[in-house]
């Protein structure tokens, strides 16, 4: 269609619907093009209509703006301008691919348009398109050479490729155009600088870096990192004398900066390359704390340090130093700045003697020892030194000794907060995750205006499923006028919702449970998104490092652990559901009600039925507070004029959970795992899991592979490994090809052997370990379900040899025993119940029955309620 | 003695930890109305009373204090007063006293254990 050119009138008009939309005055804009569209002659005019449906999606109108800019594209296939907005449309709702070939397609038709070149590089580092970016960057520097923007970007994209040389080539020349006098300081140079030498050290070049540094000192202002980097090209460069010199300036500027250690160490080459020491290379290693402590009086580090290093009575005389120092003074993480010393039995004794007599001669005498004299001890040391021993027992897992410090220590100080936070994690650690809320919620109600304690109560009570209790908890720091959920949601605050994830979990609730791994993915996703205005931001603030680590930051963001966990426990959840979907009106789990008793199956549907009218209410007022706030958003919405973002899908718990393609959607979480989380081998196993069910063998071979070499020995590994290895031989019509590599690869792992004996040796291998005997019965009974009894045996052995008779692995052979891995085996399960609840008295999960405590029935704190002293076990 | 002492507010955020010391400490329990009462009276009464009292006791018994002093912002009309009952005086202005409050300048009121022709000796400190 033949482009109409607007006359002088109406081109004016339409100049002013742009600077209209630069300066976002959305309805002038639109009166505008209403004045030129009404106009018969151009009331098709492509450019013009585009705008109108630009300025529709600045003010919400998302449909309609795709209409106008598609038909004013269709009117108006060559012009720049069409194309240019379409891609502006698109980068609006995020579809940046999409966006990108539009703006290909408008400079293909105007290609030194500035700023399509600019938008384009902008989408293009987004979408990490390095080459395609260092080439538009180019292309702007080669229209505009005298911005410093163009040189910088397009070094940066030299820089980001890696190309180094030519990244430095151009930081260089753009350097010397740089009129900074050189004796004053000027922020923005100081970080070009810095950023210069950042890619010297990228680039391995260590003595131009140290040239570099020296030259151009007194122009940077962090001068800490300058210290930095030359203490560290010194090393590098093997000029270690200087480089020593350096790290004790550092350390008199900051003793307290463990790097700076280490620097001076490798620099007196006096750091440990393996556990062997030569005994005066020791020496010579504690003398430079010795010395530093002279110097350094108050600084805990050159205390510290030593530790790891000192061996027997070296380590106890400085040990003893070192805690009474600190116990004097009453230092409370005292035993969390000593814990990393606990890999060592006889480190851990030692500290145990130490600990143990200052607490017997502190109760008598007030001083440490009873051979001494001075002045005495405060009382507030007796109750550090308790404090102390409660976590050291925690740790050890002797548990009731650990009570009884923690409850010495509130018996004399009952008001600090710290003694009850221990105590409740001490029944955490039993296993008694009730009288740990208790506790924990004992230690919020003594400072209300604590929000670490107050979320700490919060986790522990979504660790005990009370998820409606966590909430109002989290209520009392959350902002007024919305649920705690929403705006804990708001907030990215995914500590919370990783633990909601769990707790639902383990309640059964699938449908809420997806639905927080996709408020968490959401966030994950809002933060790469986020970037976007940073490519041009701290290019125009020269924040160059900044920029750089920010871009690095965001290529590895999934990697961080609340994206490992939303997205593990949302493939668990997608493959139970796909194992057993959830129909119509049956929301709670399917129990297999052949493992219960008449008694407790008539509790446990009364219980059933309850729950499900109560849930029925909890939809619909939840049902109605969404229509509610539906109506309010709608209204926010209708009141501002501001660019809508992309709107997202509300998450409906009851949809989730009723997904018809779940596999599918785990893969989605799967993704960046296998990216970014390869060396953690439940990625694989979650991997494997996902392709057993979809019978795609040569991605389970790839799986188990890859898990095989992170550790052979894993026990969910080796229960893959067997129905893996069913699976492939239950299937006899793979192709060729395929059964051929199964079969090799598989030999490398199997060599030989059938599955049963395999199973054997794995279980002899390991007979030590719960866990594995655990995974070894559940796939002896997998292979041949006549062994059931043999496999109940092994996997609720509880004899002396076994290592690991731990809360946590009990607690999973029972489970075990619940779901049908062993078949029908309800008394065998009472008869481990009864066993294991004889080894760990205080375990809530082994407790009988009838004492189950209900959960409206534990007391908790209210304001003004009448308090209980602590209760002695 | 080694150790710090600081002190802080009661409030309603912390009013619990009172509770528990009362509970422990006292014989008696209070009812919830005390402690609302607490939180609005602002200061304990009579308890800066009790308190130097206590250690004017205690510098008695011990016998080897010649004196006590301490520094009072010389804008804190309320606290000279109180100390000058207990037969503290002002023998001193200091200025810039305080680093981070205006006015700067502190009175340093002393008071006199000993009979009236005691030296300064072993001094004990007692900041405000």
């Amino acid at each position: 269609m033949p482009n109409v050119q607007l006359p002088p009138k109406e081109s004016n008009l339409f100049k002013r619907i742009l600077k209209c939309y630069e300066q976002k005055q959305y309805k002038n804009g639109l009166k505008f093009c209403k004045m030129i569209l009404s106009n018969p002659k151009f009331a098709e005019h492509g450019e013009t209509l585009a705008m109108k449906g630009l300025t529709l999606n600045c003010l919400g109108k998302k449909e309609e703006a795709y209409e106008f800019v598609r038909k004013g594209l269709r009117n108006d296939v060559k012009s720049h301008v069409c194309w240019h907005v379409y891609g502006l449309l698109q980068r609006s709702d995020k579809k940046y691919d999409e966006a990108i070939k539009c703006y290909r397609n408008a400079l293909k038709l105007d290609k030194d348009n500035l700023q399509i070149l600019r938008d384009l590089s902008l989408l293009q580092i987004q979408m990490r398109d390095l080459e395609g970016y260092r080439e538009t960057r180019y292309q702007l520097l080669q229209l505009r050479p005298t911005q410093r923007a163009s040189w910088i970007g397009y070094a940066i994209a030299y820089h980001l490729l890696k190309d180094y040389d030519m990244a430095l080539k151009l930081l260089e020349e753009f350097r010397q155009t740089q009129q900074v006098p050189p004796n004053k300081m000027d922020y923005e140079y100081s970080e070009l600088i810095l950023y210069q030498n950042q890619v010297m050290r990228e680039a391995d070049l260590f003595q131009e870096s140290l040239e570099h540094i020296e030259t151009y000192e007194k122009q940077i202002c962090d001068k800490r990192l300058v210290e930095e980097i030359k203490g560290e090209m010194l090393l590098k460069l093997g000029r270690l004398k200087e480089a020593s010199e350096v790290f004790k300036n550092l350390i008199d500027r900051n003793a307290e900066n463990w790097c700076y250690y280490e620097g001076l160490e490798k620099a007196l080459q006096l750091s440990s390359i393996g556990s062997f020491l030569p005994h005066g290379t020791l020496e010579e290693r504690l003398q430079i704390y010795e010395e530093i402590s002279k110097q350094h009086p108050r600084a805990i580090s050159p205390r510290r340090l030593p530790l790891n290093l000192a061996p027997g009575e070296k380590f106890r005389e400085l040990m003893d130093k070192f805690l009474r120092v600190n116990f004097s003074k009453g230092c409370p993480p005292l035993f969390t700045t000593l814990k990393s010393l606990y890999y060592s039995t006889e480190k851990i004794s030692i500290i145990q003697e130490l600990v143990t007599n200052y607490e017997a001669s502190l109760k008598t005498c007030d001083f440490f020892s009873p051979y001494e004299h001075g002045e005495k001890e405060p009382p507030t040391t007796l109750l550090w030194v308790q404090y102390f021993l409660a976590q050291h027992f925690d740790k050890l897992g002797h548990y009731s000794l650990a009570l009884d410090y923690i409850n010495a220590a509130i018996a004399g100080t009952p008001t600090l907060i710290e003694l009850f936070y221990m105590k409740a994690k001490i029944y955490k650690h039993i296993g008694n995750l009730r009288e740990a809320v208790k506790w924990m919620d004992e230690a919020q109600s003594l400072d209300t205006a604590d929000r670490f304690i107050n979320s700490k109560c919060a986790k522990y009570m979504l660790r005990a499923n009370m998820i409606k209790e966590a909430e109002e908890m989290c209520s009392k720091f959350t902002r007024e006028g919305t649920s705690a959920m929403e705006n804990l949601n708001e907030m990215q605050c995914m500590w919370f919702q990783t633990e909601c994830i769990s707790a639902y979990q383990r309640l059964g609730r699938y449908g809420d449970a997806l639905k927080k791994c996709h408020e968490v993915e959401r966030h994950f996703f809002e933060i790469t998104d986020d970037q976007f205005d940073f490519h041009t931001y701290c290019m125009r603030k020269m924040t160059l490092r900044a920029y750089v680590d920010l871009l690095r930051l965001e290529d590895i963001l999934r990697r961080h652990a609340f994206y490992f966990k939303a997205a593990r426990s949302a493939i668990e959840i997608y493959l139970k559901l796909y194992d057993n979907p959830l129909t119509g009106e049956n929301k709670q789990q399917e129990i297999n009600s052949e493992n219960l008793s008449a008694k407790e199956l008539k509790k446990m549907l009364s219980k059933q039925r309850r729950a499900q009218k109560k849930a029925k209410l909890e939809e619909e007022r939840k049902h109605a507070e969404r229509e509610r706030q539906q109506k309010n958003q709608k209204k926010k919405r209708d009141d501002e004029e501001e660019e809508a973002s992309g709107l997202k899908e509300e998450l409906i718990p009851e949809k989730l959970e009723r997904i018809e393609n779940p596999l599918e959607e785990a893969i989605k979480f799967l993704i960046p795992l296998k990216n970014l989380v390869a060396d953690n081998i439940d990625t694989h196993l979650l991997a494997f899991e996902i392709y057993f069910r979809k019978g795609k063998f040569l991605l389970m071979l790839q799986s188990v592979k890859r898990a095989f070499a992170i550790n052979s020995n894993n026990p969910w590994l080796h229960e893959c490994l067997i129905k893996f290895s069913k699976s492939v031989s239950n299937h006899s019509n793979l192709p060729d090809i395929v059964s051929k590599v199964l079969s090799q690869e598989m030999q490398k792992i199997f060599v030989n052997k059938d599955l049963e004996s395999f199973n054997e040796d794995f279980l002899k291998h390991n007979a030590a370990s719960l866990q594995h005997l655990l995974s070894g019965a559940k796939m002896m009974y997998f292979l041949d379900k006549s062994r059931q009894e043999k496999a109940i045996a092994i996997a609720t052995r509880l004899d002396e040899t076994i290592k690991d008779k731990n809360v946590k692995t009990l607690i999973k052979v029972s489970e075990a025993l619940l779901d049908g891995s062993f078949g029908n085996c309800n008394s065998q399960y009472e008869e481990y119940r009864m066993a294991c609840h004889n080894l760990l008295p205080f375990t809530s999960a082994f407790l009988p029955i009838v004492a189950e405590v209900d959960s409206h029935t534990v007391a908790l704190n209210h304001t003004g309620s009448c308090d209980v002293l602590a209760n002695e076990i | 003695m080694k150790g710090r002492i600081e002190l802080g507010d009661v409030t309603p955020h912390n009013i619990k930890q009172l509770k528990r010391l009362n509970q422990v400490i006292f014989p008696v329990s209070y009812n919830d109305k005390f402690y609302k009462d607490v939180l609005e009276v602002g200061e304990l009464a009579k308890l800066g009373t009790k308190m130097l009292n206590h250690v004017l006791n205690i510098c008695e018994k011990d016998g080897t204090f010649d004196n006590i002093y301490l520094h009072v912002q010389i804008s804190n009309e309320s606290a000279i007063d109180f100390y000058r009952k207990f037969g503290f005086e002002i023998i001193e202005t200091k200025k810039n006293y305080y680093k981070r409050i205006e006015p700067a300048d502190a009175h340093v009121l002393q008071k006199n254990l000993k009979v009236p022709s005691g030296q300064n000796a072993d001094v004990q400190k007692t900041d405000n």
